[in-house]
């Protein structure tokens, strides 16, 4: 056992699925300057992942790694960071992330692993069993062709109650391009496909079970300040609490999401008979975008409860991304209907509004029948396939193969200009969905607008003072404001999103920077301002001694290096960042009350902003290369002037 | 500063579980295990959650300190003994030779084995402070003081 500074174990578990082999590399000489998950994700991919591979090429990483903070008493974290090449990424094939909660990272420490990398190609399905050191590949043919959560409950049989686990569904098994990881029932990796990627190593399931510990440095102060950071999540969003009895949905239980986590988002329920299988009934999580599916009016989704849970569990267990289904798929269909380019799929009526078609359109996607494996592909590919709704493609999908989110445009119509702005700038220089993690400006600034009526002056002066004092720029959040300062945002909140995947905490909660409950919308606790909050944690935490400076540096080494790797492996360059904007083009969605019309994108002063982003980056605004001094200030260099190599079982260690 | 901490670990009272308010965020793991062990440890936790994130219904097996302990009677080497003046029960580690059988007879499934040796880990209430209760977020765990208010 490597010794190892809290709160990181020790080692990096490396699983060669071809060769039957495994082995583990320590964690340490790259904890203090990535930490763990999205962070140690990149440096690992800079190593591992050559120009030229495709995501289901055996050699492409699929990379398991818990944040550095899992298994700490820290509120959320719980979170792992799942990155390799990802088969959704459009039109790359290229190194992205995703990220699930739940309890698995948290075990997986205990079983001595701060990350797993799986690499090769099983001859045959298997699944991967840890137990603290014991590793073995088990053969899996009796659960391949299951759903993610019949798959858990056999392994939960078979190995205990107490595993945790993470599988995949028939989707993934199909390579289908929008297949997720999950654990436990809505606990997923969504966007990415990454489940294709798991699908395509034949590796059905990975369990683990660990008897080991995960030391802090200073135990009883790490307590304090985690429970005083949970009263400021409750003073900010409430405490969990069963909702109001709906006759549909009685049987509820409070969702349990993830380790540590005192949010509990969404809902729980038990027992929903099913609409499409009058049949059966379903039990599970329901949160975020599949609500949409019992109550989207807005996205024209709207099946009523028991429908719309049962199709968001039929997904969750065949192991489909919600996201590109609701946001993407569902838009895209319905408007090459409207549009008539689009009416029926080898022969059948494509008929959104009924939730028995839903239920035929997860099935086929899933298992690629019929007209299915055409949409299991995406939607950008598969508009491109089937030579339909091209045009519409730049309605729906942004950029990076991935649909709206928070960019007031195309399925989801807010924030309203200037907001849409700083996301779309996330968005712009991102390898995927910014939001995943990213909702930090969103919820904390225009969040917290939304809280007063545009005729409240004296919210909209604290607001202001708010902003100044966050981005050091009033007109950084002035709804009456038009572009200036909002990179100063865009460029902090992408920095602080790595930072926060790197340490495996939740975007539900961090960053706690605003609450509409405080005398001066800002959030303070135990005297430290809410922006240094994860500083606070990582102090008490962790034996690596850091500035607050030197900590929330991390997180943009993080974003410099993931831009190093694009540019090394796919050529990334300024044109590819201003993808997006003829999707910004289109009207938004919804109109500023402040300003009280509909505002359109002006090019010139977006790529203006992009040249700030930049700028502010110490990037080339011709290039988007971080210069020279930028790598040195990094102390990215020398890493940058490594060439990629083949993972290697030499210097490694047996577990 | 020395009367506070006599004050304190005179507490008496009873740790209280309730089911609908756990949405099985371990957190009372953790917490038992760093303060006892000194490191995130839920394996060696004096507490066990029995997680179904399937049905959303957690069991949790904890120490109900019972007056005559089914745990103590069973111990062939008399290695439990009660602290009288806290109302809990402490494992004599001299004298636990993992046998298991306190784990076997206890009524509530509340006492830990720990995983390499097997010697018992039993709660004491952390004296008459649980930090269990004072993690717990939703208050599904809670602590009530004899005499105190809930």
């Amino acid at each position: 056992m490597t010794l190892s500074p809290a709160p990181w174990v020790g080692q990096i578990l490396i699983v060669d699925l071809g060769r039957g082999t495994w082995w583990t590399v320590p964690t340490a000489p790259h904890a203090a300057a990535f930490f763990g998950g999205r962070g140690l994700a990149a440096r690992l991919a800079w190593e591992l992942i050559p120009p030229g591979i495709g995501a289901f090429d055996p050699p492409n990483p699929l990379m398991f790694l818990p944040g550095a903070l899992v298994g700490t008493p820290a509120p959320s974290a719980g979170r792992v960071s799942i990155s390799g090449l990802s088969p959704q990424a459009y039109p790359h094939e290229w190194f992205t992330r995703s990220n699930l909660g739940g309890h698995w990272g948290a075990e997986l420490k205990y079983a001595g692993y701060d990350g797993l990398v799986v690499i090769g190609q099983a001859p045959q399905p298997v699944y991967l069993w840890i137990e603290d050191g014991r590793v073995e590949l088990r053969d899996a043919g009796h659960l391949w062709g299951l759903g993610i959560i019949t798959t858990q409950t056999r392994l939960r049989q078979e190995l205990g109650a107490d595993i945790r686990a993470l599988a995949i569904g028939p989707a993934g098994e199909n390579r289908v391009r929008l297949a997720i990881i999950a654990t436990n029932t809505e606990s997923a990796a969504g966007q990415g496909g990454f489940g294709a990627v798991m699908g395509s190593k034949r590796l059905k399931a990975i369990a683990v079970r660990g008897h080991g510990g995960v030391r802090v440095a200073r135990p009883s102060e790490m307590l304090r300040r985690s429970r005083l950071l949970v009263q400021a999540v409750y003073g900010r969003y409430g405490r969990p609490s069963l909702p109001r009895e709906d006759q549909a949905a009685a049987d509820r239980r409070l969702p349990p999401c993830t380790y540590q986590c005192p949010r509990a988002c969404g809902s729980f329920h038990r027992q929903v008979p099913g609409v499409v299988h009058p049949e059966r009934r379903y039990s599970g999580q329901f949160f975020c975008v599949a609500q949409l599916l019992a109550k989207g009016e807005w996205l024209k989704t709207l099946q009523g409860f028991p429908a719309g849970f049962e199709i968001a569990q039929l997904a969750n267990d065949l192991g489909l991304n919600h996201w590109e289904l609701i946001m993407g798929l569902a838009p895209w269909l319905r408007h090459a209907q409207e549009q008539g380019e689009l009416r029926r799929l080898d022969g059948e009526e494509l008929n959104l509004d009924d939730p028995q078609f839903w239920g035929q359109m997860v099935m086929r996607i899933a298992y690629r029948q019929g007209w299915g494996d055409v949409l299991a592909e995406g939607g950008p590919r598969a508009a491109h396939m089937l030579g339909v709704g091209q045009e519409a493609l730049s309605e729906f999908y942004p950029a990076w193969g991935q649909a709206s989110h928070w960019d007031g445009h195309g399925s989801y119509p807010a924030p309203f200009f200037p907001y849409w702005l700083v996301t779309a700038l996330q968005w712009a220089l991102d390898s995927r969905d910014p939001l995943g993690g990213g909702h930090d400006y969103t919820t904390n600034i225009f969040g917290l607008l939304r809280s007063f009526p545009p005729e409240d002056e004296a919210s909209l002066r604290k607001f202001l003072a708010a902003g100044e004092r966050l981005f050091g720029s009033a007109a950084a959040v002035d709804p009456r404001s038009s572009y200036e300062d909002k990179a100063l945002p865009a460029v902090l909140h992408q920095d602080r999103n790595a930072l926060k995947d790197a340490l495996g905490i939740c975007d539900n909660i961090f960053p706690l920077l605003t609450d509409p409950h405080s005398a001066d919308f800002l959030v303070e606790v135990d005297g430290v301002e809410g922006r240094f909050l994860e500083h606070y944690l990582f102090q008490a935490a962790s034996d690596v001694e850091l500035t607050r400076e030197e900590f929330y540096r991390v997180g943009t080494r993080i974003f410099t290096l993931e831009r190093l790797l694009a540019i090394r492996n796919w050529g990334r360059s300024r044109a590819t960042d201003e993808t997006i904007l003829p999707y910004l083009q289109r009207p938004e969605g919804t109109i500023n009350p402040y300003v009280g019309h509909p505002v359109a994108l002006e090019p010139q002063r977006f790529r203006e902003l992009l040249d700030a982003c930049y700028r502010l980056r110490g990037w080339d605004p011709r290039t988007t290369a971080p210069t020279p001094e930028t790598l040195r200030a990094l102390g990215l260099a020398e890493l940058a002037a490594t060439a990629p190599h083949p993972p290697s079982q030499e210097g490694g260690a047996r577990p | 500063m020395t009367s506070a901490k006599e004050h304190s670990s005179l507490r008496r009272g009873k740790l209280r579980f309730e089911p609908s308010l756990c949405h099985g965020c371990q957190s009372c793991l953790v917490a038992c295990s760093l303060v006892h062990e000194g490191q995130v440890i839920p394996s060696r936790a004096r507490l066990k959650l029995d997680f179904d994130p399937f049905n959303g219904e957690h069991t949790l097996h904890y120490c109900r300190q019972c007056r005559r302990a089914p745990c103590a009677a069973a111990c062939p080497r008399g290695a439990i003994r009660r602290v009288e003046e806290r109302g809990t029960w402490a494992v004599e580690a001299a004298l636990c030779d993992g046998c298991g059988a306190c784990a076997a007879a206890c009524p509530f499934g509340a006492v830990t084995l720990e995983p390499s040796t097997r010697r018992a880990l039993i709660c004491d209430l952390c004296c008459g402070q649980p930090q269990c209760a004072a993690s717990c977020p939703n208050g599904a765990l809670t602590w009530r003081e004899e005499g105190g208010t809930p």
